[in-house]
């Protein structure tokens, strides 16, 4: 009963504190409750893990169901938040110093972060589909708010196509929705019972009409697909993501994003259990790979860093769903664990670059160089996240990227798999070109400053570490979970 | 036998009708327009005081003007008088079954008089060598090229549902039948709509008041003409609105009598004059609130009833 | 009301439905478009009306009002209020030509309707046309925010076809739960009052319409 109830608190934490924010004014206080919010998250997050492990699933009050699913982007959220907002302590005194944001406006700053965090922690808590699509699209008013968070004009534009692309885009996925609750309701004879909760509709799946379920999907797919960062829906995210303030800009790419895939995976457990597996499978490969083939020249010609790794999680995003899309209990298994290692790695660089950027005074990396020298810290982990967002052992996305290959082969796809080869071996020799230019050589006259916040490598490094272990190994403990989130995925 | 006589009796009753009540029409038109303007405007009957007065007067023709142009106004009114002898007004006799009634009604043949009109006017106002004569006759028949079709367009819409393209029968169909008034009819009304005010020439598609040459389509070919053969064109004017009026409503709203019983006529008479009044004040609403498109948006607007008309027979036969 | 007539009654607004839409696509000053979409947003609580007395439930009733309050008064207003701050010109400006944007949406229209025929007894449980209908909605506004450059034109994009997909959802069995629709509709002011936000900064502080910034590139 109690447990149940933990997953009511856990959203309202950020809630309550942001509210609470708003009374603030001092920085450093704001930056504590913020610390000490996405702590006790993590600790209830925690908690919930323990419990749907060996308890199976927890559910609330019709509305919230907590599966392995769940946990998997629960832990995600959690660490990032975590990360983020330690690392926000050394990034807001830098930017208040320097003016790019303004003393009275960090009240809301902060609060409409714990506004985001909480949004995308109901998110993947919903059982019901329409609250799912509701939380969504608060996740992009937040969000949005935050991207043009610094009212300079690309940050606008930014904002504005962010919120128009997906807001649309959204709502294909509110349709797809509306089309599966009218599958659900055929199915229950017109009665409407819980025709909007997704155990429901999972346990009577078979029973739906397999061509209303397939446009439902595809309706679902493009809708959450564009919130995704799936091509060719992907136009919004590399402005948004490299305009938005970095913590932002880490939480976007590393979490909100697979909020949105947390959509498509509903689904697709959906259709796997209405249509088979090979209609869902083949639409998601077929967006994944083209994600991946379409952010390759992008990252390859980029000169702007924060947009390159917003390409770079289009990319990625691809991945996740070429792993979705090939299935089976690997291919499933191997996208899961991709969620985790991208995000982490995603935020770890995305923290360098607004590190970077702060103290070079710009976005082009031409400009950048000698990072080791002027910051050491920021300089290894920018050469660390560069090697794991490439695909080198022995970080982790070596390894989802691994199983992925292995399942594509295992399961014949060999020409997705050959495509994807080519695009990660051509990624791989960029990004290198790209981070080995940014973090050796002379820096240029005048040497920007030296000296780096405590609180910015510790985020830093509490991220480089899990990313480390996970390129050797997969604890045990995220072993089950992750086995058992692809089994609910798959429909046993 | 006697079938056709009444068909024949009917149909030369009914047309003598039309060419009557016509220029009452347009004055009804013109004292509303007056009215919502804050005017006074002429009496309804004025339109019969101006044909009087211009089959009173002599006839000045250009010089470079071939006998075509002496004769077509007669030809024009006479296409005219034959499109009103094709409408049910007042008396459509219920199709059954085996015995129905000679075709006289057949809606394409209607709008094929009507464009046989036109086309005389524009040729007319070509022979005669002006400049106004030639651009309006290029514009109206831009604005054609527009209309017909969807006219076609919107007769399909109905006569699949009721299977045959004879006015009479359309109009005569079972009550069951028209009760049915759905989507796709509601989508040939509006296309419907806006085509009567493309080819009775009222704005925002032609401006009927003016002699203006930038604001001239229909006028624009009338220009040259005078006396006799202005009056003719006028009163086929005049007649070609009527009968559009009275098409409209025998495809969407007919309430006509089914047997030649005084009663059935009457009523038939009545519903006549309501829907035609309740076109008028239609056509005297819109001329006073919108003013005239510029002729490049024109397509535009004309290609909205194309559209509305095409996707009225989509969903009729999807 | 019968379950019958309801049927009859959601086809005759669902054709007025469409019909507002060509003419918010083929709108050629953006008052014009505001006052049809909010036109259009009048049908869709009448709809609900109409489906709340044929199914008996309320909760129809509660969507047909808030539509009527949200979407016919508030959101209109809000975009009038925007207009009005912002001193815009009335014409729009259209990116490829209106006649091609309407063969468009002829043919989607065309296409949906053939699709949802074939779709066989699930269709049952959707009154009316609706389905049909609200997919078209969809597409056409979208096609209308994909051929205009008026921020504000985006939005009543935006906002019709979300009439769309409510339409659909309303005729859905006995219409979506009333708390999820509630909380659609919070979300689609919420999502305006940003936008209008975002417009009027950017309007302030550079002076240009928003839909014309193309700076971030490649």
């Amino acid at each position: 009963m109690f447990m149940s109830s933990l997953l009511w608190i856990l959203p309202s934490v950020p809630v309550f504190t942001g509210l609470a924010m708003l009374l603030v004014k001092d920085r450093r206080l704001l930056s504590a409750l913020d610390v000490a919010s996405t702590s006790t998250i993590a600790a209830l997050v925690w908690a919930i893990a323990l419990k749907v492990m060996h308890g199976g699933t927890l559910k609330a009050a019709n509305a919230f169901a907590a599966d392995a699913v769940t946990v998997v982007f629960l832990a995600l959220i959690a660490l990032l938040s975590v990360a983020a907002s330690i690392y926000t302590i050394g990034w807001m005194r830098r930017e208040v110093a320097s003016g790019g944001i303004a003393e009275r406006r960090l009240p809301r700053y902060f609060a409409l972060t714990q506004a985001f965090i909480a949004t995308m922690l109901i998110t993947v808590l919903a059982d019901n589909l329409g609250l799912l699509w509701i939380t969504m699209e608060a996740t992009t008013i937040t969000s949005a708010l935050l991207v043009g968070f610094r009212r300079d004009p690309n940050g606008l534009e930014a904002a504005w196509k962010y919120i128009i692309v997906t807001t649309i885009g959204i709502s294909f996925g509110l349709f797809g929705t509306v089309l599966i609750y009218a599958a659900t309701a055929h199915a229950q004879g017109g009665a409407t019972h819980g025709a909007m909760n997704f155990t429901t509709i999972a346990s009577i799946a078979s029973k739906l009409d397999p061509n209303i379920v397939r446009i439902g999907f595809i309706f679902v797919l493009i809708g959450y697909g564009t919130k995704a960062g799936l091509a060719p829906m992907h136009m919004w995210l590399p402005d948004a993501h490299s305009q938005a303030p970095t913590p932002v800009s880490a939480l976007l790419s590393g979490a909100l994003i697979k909020c949105a895939l947390f959509g498509i995976i509903r689904f697709h457990t959906i259709a796997i259990g209405a249509c088979g597996p090979g209609f869902s499978g083949f639409l998601l490969l077929l967006f994944g790979i083209t994600s991946v083939v379409v952010a390759t020249p992008f990252i390859l010609t980029q000169h702007n860093f924060k947009r390159l790794l917003g390409y770079h999680s289009v990319e990625h995003v691809g991945i996740i769903a070429l792993g979705l899309g090939i299935g089976g209990p690997l291919g499933t298994y191997a996208a899961f664990l991709h969620i985790i290692n991208h995000g982490v790695t995603k935020a770890l660089v995305f923290f360098v670059a607004g590190d970077a950027i702060g103290r070079y005074k710009t976005h082009n990396m031409d400009k950048i160089q000698g990072l080791i020298r002027v910051a050491p810290y920021a300089g290894t982990f920018l050469m660390m996240g560069a090697f794991s967002l490439a695909g080198t052992p022995p970080f982790s996305i070596f390894i989802s990227e691994l199983l992925v290959i292995k399942a594509g082969i295992a399961s014949g796809h060999f020409a997705a798999i050959a495509v994807f080869l080519v695009m990660v071996i051509a990624i791989f020799a960029g990004l290198i070109h790209h981070a080995g230019k940014m973090a050796f050589g002379e820096p240029e006259r005048p040497v920007p400053e030296k000296g780096e916040p405590v609180s910015g490598i510790l985020a830093m490094t509490v991220l480089a570490g899990v990313m480390l272990v996970l390129g050797l190994t997969v604890p045990s403990a995220l072993n089950g979970a992750l086995t058992m989130a692809a089994e609910v995925t798959l429909g046993h | 036998m006697e079938l056709a006589k009444i068909s024949w009796i009917s149909a030369l009753g009914q047309a003598a009708l039309l060419v009557m009540l016509g220029p009452l029409v347009t004055g009804v038109i013109q004292k509303i327009k007056a009215r919502l303007q804050c005017r006074q405007g002429a009496g309804v009957t004025q339109p019969y005081r101006d044909l009087v007065k211009l089959f009173r007067k002599g006839t000045v023709q250009a010089d470079t003007a071939s006998p075509f142009f002496r004769i077509a106004p007669a030809l024009v009114l006479g296409a005219t008088l034959a499109a009103a002898l094709l409408v049910p007004v007042i008396f459509a006799p219920v199709t059954s079954g085996a015995a129905t009634l000679l075709p006289l009604g057949d809606a394409l043949l209607l709008l094929g008089w009507l464009a046989l009109a036109r086309f005389l006017t524009a040729a007319a106002a070509l022979d005669a060598g002006g400049a106004f004569g030639g651009m309006g006759a290029s514009r109206e028949m831009t604005v054609a090229t527009l209309v017909e079709p969807a006219l076609i367009l919107v007769i399909f819409s109905v006569a699949v549902v009721a299977g045959t393209t004879d006015l009479g029968a359309i109009a005569g169909h079972p009550v069951a039948m028209r009760a049915s008034f759905g989507a796709s009819d509601l989508l040939a009304l509006f296309a419907m709509l806006i085509l009567l005010i493309a080819e009775t020439g009222r704005i925002p598609v032609d401006n009927p008041d003016t002699h203006l040459e930038l604001t001239m389509l229909h006028e624009g070919m009338l220009l040259e003409h005078s006396g006799p053969g202005l009056g003719c064109l006028v009163l086929a004017n005049h007649t070609k609105q009527i009968v559009l009026m009275a098409f409209v409503q025998s495809l969407f709203f007919p309430f006509k009598a089914a047997g030649m019983d005084p009663l059935a006529l009457a009523l038939g008479l009545l519903a006549f004059l309501l829907g035609a009044l309740a076109l008028s004040v239609f056509l005297a609403v819109v001329e006073s609130m919108y003013a005239k498109l510029r002729f490049f948006n024109l397509p535009q607007f004309l290609s909205v009833s194309l559209l509305s008309a095409f996707l009225a027979v989509a969903l009729r036969l999807l | 009301m019968s379950i019958a007539l309801a049927s009859y009654l959601i086809g005759i607004i669902g054709s007025l439905l469409l019909l507002t839409m060509i003419v918010i696509l083929e709108a050629g000053d953006l008052y014009r478009a505001i006052y049809t979409m909010a036109v259009q947003s009048f049908l869709i609580a009448l709809a609900g009306a109409v489906l709340g007395s044929a199914t008996g439930n309320i909760d129809l009733w509660v969507i047909a009002g808030l539509t009527l309050a949200v979407k016919v008064v508030a959101l209109p207003w809000l975009l009038l209020m925007v207009i009005h701050r912002m001193r815009i010109h009335r014409k729009i400006e259209v990116l490829m030509p209106v006649t091609v944007t309407l063969a468009i949406a002829a043919a989607i229209v065309m296409l949906t309707f053939y699709l949802s025929s074939s779709l066989g007894s699930v269709t049952q449980v959707i009154t009316g046309n609706a389905l049909p209908i609200g997919i078209s909605l969809m597409l056409i506004g979208i096609l209308v925010m994909m051929s205009r450059r008026t921020a504000l034109m985006q939005m009543v994009g935006l906002f019709a076809s979300e009439n769309g997909i409510f339409f659909t959802a309303m005729a859905v069995s006995q219409g979506m739960p009333l708390i999820i629709e509630i909380g659609v509709t919070l979300d689609v002011i919420l999502g305006a009052l940003v936008m209008g936000v975002i417009i009027l900064r950017v309007k302030s502080s550079i002076g240009s319409d928003i839909a014309d910034l193309d700076e971030l590139k490649g």
